[in-house]
């Protein structure tokens, strides 16, 4: 996969599907509650399908592994102080292209210290992601993949203000999952995070 | 920081963490520029202002980073290991955003406060100890330090063996910004350690420009990678990373005279260098040119890179242990960060 710069996508009905899978699960704090942060979860690659079905990105299919990493990764990686309320909205983004577990730890609202310098300088984050072949993957099976991407954002504010580039690898842990009325997708079910070793 | 500061700060970290056994001696701030060589960090830096103020640094103020560097500095006093500053940092930004939070009201957790959101109720100290940055990260490596084998743990997992944090796996999201933020401020502290000196210096296990970094040292896919794997082609040479004695050199899988596989267990052919305290091991090699109890020069040659044993394309696969023996899973430490303490560029040499 080559390089590919980070597409913005609608969310609107994946917002709305996470809000109702928030309601489902319980896990929205009360108003004003300092908020937790999310918790990007291992996970067991099979998972058996959810009872409760996650977002989704209207006409995307999810049919690709690889495909569907590389997005959860450009969303997760996402940010624009311009438009976006908080640092959470990047996770609801990515909770569209998980699998209903994730995707309930995902939109937990969540904190961010670098948020309040962004937003003083209006930024947005310059997201790439490109496949990243690593020699420890485990084989694929029917029902688990895994991929790995890399990753590298960059806060930019509207006045030229560049913050660090953070080169990060993330690995996916992929599951095939049937969804009521949608049919079997390839869903993220966890993912880890680790730096580029000698990345700045 | 300045020098009085440091001085008290490591005074009082010394006293608390004594009884953890840690020395000074592992850890030197250098003061004095090129007092060792080999040792001289590298890479972007920042340096507090004479009134002890720090610059901003990427999307951190200038008060993040100082308290961020806080944290560093008592750690590097009683010869904590630079993970343990990582970790320090990453769960600083996930629990307070590297602000020292007093008490938020309705918003507050219990009654968190500071840095590390450590609670007075939960033994952690008096609330004016805790606002003290200082103390918060002592007290904070002080629990660290008691966690069994938690230098080989992923980041998640050390912390929340400290934290108790009901979302652990959140602290995941700040290792590369803590990663970054430390090294910025050890390197404008002249902070170093682990200045393994050997004869003859550090040399690449791979010639510049010949490989890229594929797997790197660390969890995944719910296994542990205790290498870094240099994809290259079969036959580059594999070089010595320093001299040292040969302790072992063979086939460690079933078979090395085929290419390995994901089925096959094993190392492949490896070699195992003793450099004395340090150890360097590499796997998968398609030939071997050295034997055991041989004496290797930094930069000799001990095979070829290949894909035997548990393999599935020409890599090298790496391995650092400190201290042995023995070489062991507990012993292995990331290889790339713990290289370029030692002043070799394993990540600025790839292609």
């Amino acid at each position: 996969m080559g390089i590919a710069t980070l597409t913005r996508f609608t969310v609107t009905n994946a917002a709305a599907a996470v809000a109702a899978l928030v309601a489902a699960v319980g896990c929205a704090g009360p108003a004003g509650e300092a908020p937790p942060a999310p918790s990007p979860a291992a996970s067991a690659p099979a998972s058996p399908p959810a009872a409760l079905s996650p977002p989704g990105v209207p006409g995307y299919r999810y049919e690709d592994p690889a495909d569907v990493c590389h997005r959860f990764a450009a969303a997760l990686f996402s940010a624009d102080t311009t438009v976006d309320g908080g640092p959470t909205d990047g996770q609801l983004r990515a909770a569209g292209y998980a699998d209903a577990a994730l995707a309930a730890t995902l939109v937990r609202p969540t904190v961010d210290g670098r948020w309040p310098l962004w937003r003083e300088h209006r930024a947005r984050l310059h997201t790439q992601v490109r496949g990243h072949a690593d020699s420890e993957a485990p084989v694929d099976s029917t029902v688990a993949a895994y991929r790995a991407v890399l990753v590298a954002a960059t806060p930019v504010g509207v006045h030229g203000w560049r913050g660090w580039t953070q080169t990060t690898l993330l690995h996916c842990t992929l599951a095939h999952v049937t969804l009521a009325g949608v049919g079997a997708q390839w869903r993220v079910a966890g993912y880890t995070l680790a730096p580029l070793p000698g990345a700045p | 920081m300045t020098g009085s500061l440091k001085v008290a700060l490591g005074a009082a970290v010394t006293l608390l963490l004594a009884p953890c056994g840690l020395g000074l001696l592992a850890v030197t701030a250098l003061d004095a520029a090129g007092a060792r060589t080999l040792c001289t960090p590298a890479g972007p830096s920042a340096a507090p202002a004479g009134d002890g103020t720090w610059p901003a640094q990427g999307s951190w103020s200038a008060e993040q980073v100082g308290h961020a560097a806080t944290v560093v500095t008592v750690g590097a006093g009683p010869g904590i290991p630079r993970w343990g500053w990582v970790v320090a940092v990453a769960t600083a930004m996930q629990e307070s955003s590297l602000h020292n939070l007093g008490h938020l009201g309705n918003r507050n957790d219990h009654d968190s406060l500071g840095l590390f959101q450590q609670r007075p109720s939960q033994g952690w100290g008096t609330p004016a100890q805790i606002l003290d940055p200082a103390y918060a990260a002592t007290a904070f490596y002080r629990r660290l330090l008691q966690v069994p084998g938690w230098q080989q743990l992923p980041l998640t997992e050390a912390a929340q063996q400290v934290q108790r944090s009901a979302y652990p796996d959140a602290y995941a999201k700040w290792q590369a910004e803590a990663t970054a933020l430390v090294d910025v401020i050890a390197t404008g502290l002249r902070l170093v350690q682990d200045c393994a000196a050997v004869p003859g210096g550090w040399a690449l296990p791979l010639s510049a420009g010949s490989y890229s970094l594929s797997s790197p040292f660390g969890p995944r896919w719910n296994r542990f990678h205790f290498g870094q794997d240099l994809a290259a082609p079969a036959g580059t040479p594999i070089h010595a990373i320093a001299a040292g004695t040969v302790v072992a050199a063979g086939c460690t899988s079933s078979r090395c005279d085929i290419p390995g596989s994901l089925d096959m267990p094993g190392c492949g052919l490896t070699v195992k260098i003793d450099h004395g305290g340090v150890g360097s091991m590499y796997c998968h090699a398609r030939d071997l040119t050295v034997h055991t109890g041989q004496k290797v020069a930094a930069g000799q040659v001990i095979g070829h890179v290949g894909s035997t044993g548990h393999s599935t394309g020409n890599h090298l696969h790496l391995q650092i242990h400190r201290p042995i023996p023995p070489f062991t899973n507990a012993t292995a430490v990331e290889p790339v960060g713990w290289l370029r303490n030692v002043g070799l560029d394993v990540a600025g040499a790839a292609r």
